[in-house]
């Protein structure tokens, strides 16, 4: 067990440096930051002295091995449009997205379930073909479309909700549907699938000339041993609602991690950039070590040794 | 052979406790059209202490059979007409829940591959409990020397530490074992066994029909055995059913059955089993031919076209049911005189 994390561990950092490697050479391909910073009337001497400031005047990898070195201590450098850390600036935004990224998942994950077992319950049904249908819907619309359709319906239109900024629970209300709905179909279509599977296998039939009720057998039962594919695909959707929250807090205007990023890339403020993607990697990273870690739990069969 | 004298009286009572009257089970095929005849008109009578063998091919209809009983059908089955009628009350048409009162506590059942039949995420000692806590509500120590009981009584040894362990941590006949001790957990009055021992290897088969033939006798149980083996009949029926294309084709004593077969169905049965005699150049007998399409309707004897002795009338006529001494009968037109 010890020995598996370990080898996880070191696997996750191997992850972890190619991803930095990757963000740091492409956002140095996508632009010249200096270029957006020097006043209109700067003279070839007072570019190269900013370039020789900001430290891009050495080669790609000399800067990487800079960085590298700084990074391991904690330093990601200082933005280059507001002069702070730039960790602790997208650390101070890290809350509102997992604030969002969370609510999102914990909606579709019950949701998603609910609906995947009770549609694998009554398949056939009338029910089971408008859910299957609305999933289809759901998982169709791109999230940047929903939002606004959302915004024009419920905020536009009816002044229901807010249309964005962060602040009461009715601010959340739209960016988390907006987040979570293909969230909640993916997850339902997985479930329903796993389910059918595992409700025709033997021990079904068994645990029914046991004389169990259905709820028992559907909810004890088959969905344990249906929710291996949904644990590994839950991992995957929860580091995706973190870092597919870039769209949906810039539709909504919200103050996190996503919007962060944006404006920093459109200003090619590295450092942010770099801090952020490394940030939403290690969380990346450190759920899907958790969801294979949750798998022993759920089935005994995948004890690691 | 058969253990009538057994330690725990059997019922006096002359009223079956199963009485199953001309059952026909329909199930709508696979492609939506068509209705395949699973079941056609199949009675038979069991009394506590007895042990029915059902015998037959793959698809002949003994494992519906069996489901029908235990109103586990699959849902696109049906069944279209006859009684089931269990210690005097009818079950067919019985709601959900009705049946859930008898499945586990009155009626209790053996899967065919023990390997598939337990929840593997479940330990051993969880699956056991369900149906005592569900039919008995026992709980805590009571519950605990029960489990402890049921898996000695199924000769598993050291079942404290069994309990605690899952599926995947034991062997096919031991896996079995524990499936049997579950089905008999609440003392059913009947047991139904499909296929018991079609998964394991030889000697846990020897093994497991000694311990059925045991549980009979000791709890004096009804026992059903759906089966394709005959060796499995011969150690533990009492009456033989022989099952063709969804319809008995002789039924009897299990010495009648073996030793005076009357069926051509049944005699190239029997014939088929290997037998150190044999001549073995010859190669193993066979039955020439497939079973029929149950989906298409079959006028006549459903076994004509593979029978040696067909004649003219076979394939046009029914069989009717021929009674012959000794509670023997079959269905064929040789009978008929």
């Amino acid at each position: 067990m010890f020995n598996y994390f370990l080898r996880r561990l070191v696997r996750a950092s191997i992850t972890l440096i190619g991803i930095s490697i990757i963000i740091f050479v492409a956002i140095r391909m996508s632009g010249d930051p200096v270029m957006s910073l020097a006043p209109e009337d700067a003279t070839e001497a007072d570019i190269a002295e900013i370039r020789a400031e900001l430290g891009l005047d050495k080669p790609v990898w000399v800067q990487y091995v800079i960085y590298a070195k700084n990074a391991v201590q904690g330093d990601f450098g200082r933005s280059i449009r507001y002069q702070q850390p730039a960790l602790d600036m997208v650390a101070a935004r890290l809350p509102a997205t997992i604030h969002v990224g969370l609510s999102a998942f914990i909606l579709a994950t019950l949701i998603g379930v609910f609906l995947g077992v009770t549609t694998a319950r009554y398949r056939g049904s009338g029910a089971d073909y408008s859910i299957r249908m609305g999933a289809i819907l759901c998982q169709s619309a791109p999230g940047f479309w929903l939002g606004m359709i959302l915004i024009l319906i419920f905020s536009v239109n009816l002044h229901w909700l807010p249309a964005s900024g962060r602040g009461s629970a009715a601010h959340m209300v739209l960016p988390v549907v907006t987040l979570g709905l293909a969230a909640v179909a993916s997850t339902m279509r997985l479930t329903r699938s796993s389910m059918l599977e595992t409700l025709g296998s033997e021990y079904v039939r068994f645990l029914r000339s046991k004389g169990l009720s259905e709820d028992m057998i559907v909810w004890k039962h088959a969905l344990r041993n249906s929710f291996i594919p949904v644990l590994a695909v839950m991992g995957l959707q929860l580091g995706n609602l973190m870092a597919g929250a870039i769209i949906v807090e810039t539709v909504f205007n919200w103050p996190g991690v996503g919007k962060l990023m944006v404006e920093a890339l459109q200003a090619r403020d590295f450092p942010i950039i770099q801090a952020g993607a490394f940030l939403l990697s290690i969380m990346m990273v450190s759920i899907n070590l958790l969801v294979d870690l949750l798998f022993g739990i759920v089935d005994p069969r995948i004890r690691y040794e | 052979m058969n253990d009538m004298s057994s330690s725990f009286p059997a019922s006096e009572t002359s009223a079956p406790l199963l009485d199953v009257d001309d059952l026909t089970v329909d199930i709508a095929a696979r492609d939506g059209k068509g209705i395949v005849h699973a079941v056609s008109g199949v009675s038979f009578e069991l009394k506590r202490g007895c042990t029915l063998g059902i015998v037959g091919e793959s698809g002949c209809g003994k494992s519906t059979t069996a489901m029908a009983i235990m109103q586990l059908l699959p849902g696109s089955a049906q069944i279209k007409s006859g009684t089931i009628s269990f210690d005097g009350n009818d079950i067919v048409g019985k709601s959900q829940t009705e049946m859930r009162a008898l499945r586990g506590k009155r009626i209790g059942m053996i899967m065919q591959d023990p390997m598939v039949a337990l929840d593997p995420v479940f330990t051993v000692g969880d699956q056991l409990a369900e149906p005592l806590k569900l039919h008995m509500g026992l709980k805590g120590q009571a519950l605990l020397e029960r489990q402890v009981a049921l898996l000695e009584a199924v000769g598993i040894p050291s079942p404290e530490t069994r309990l605690k362990q899952y599926p995947h941590q034991m062997s096919g006949g031991m896996l079995q074992r524990i499936v049997g001790a579950i089905a008999i957990s609440c003392n059913p009055e009947l047991l139904i066994a499909d296929e018991p021992t079609t998964a394991l290897d030889p000697t846990a088969q020897a093994q497991f029909l000694d311990l059925l033939a045991d549980i009979r006798d000791t709890r004096g149980l009804a026992l059903i055995i759906v089966t394709h083996d005959f060796g499995v009949t011969a150690r533990l029926c009492d009456d033989i059913m022989v099952m063709y294309a969804g319809r008995i084709v002789e039924r009897g004593p299990v010495e009648t059955i073996f030793k005076a077969p009357r069926h051509p169905y049944t005699r190239a049965l029997l014939d088929a089993i290997p037998k150190p005699e044999n001549d073995r150049s010859k190669g193993l007998a066979t039955i020439e031919g497939q079973p029929p399409n149950l989906a298409e309707s079959i006028s006549g004897c459903s076994f004509a076209p593979r029978c040696r002795f067909a004649m003219p009338r076979c394939t046009s006529e029914r069989p009717p049911v021929t009674k012959l001494p000794g509670d023997h009968q079959t269905a064929c037109w040789l009978e008929v005189v």
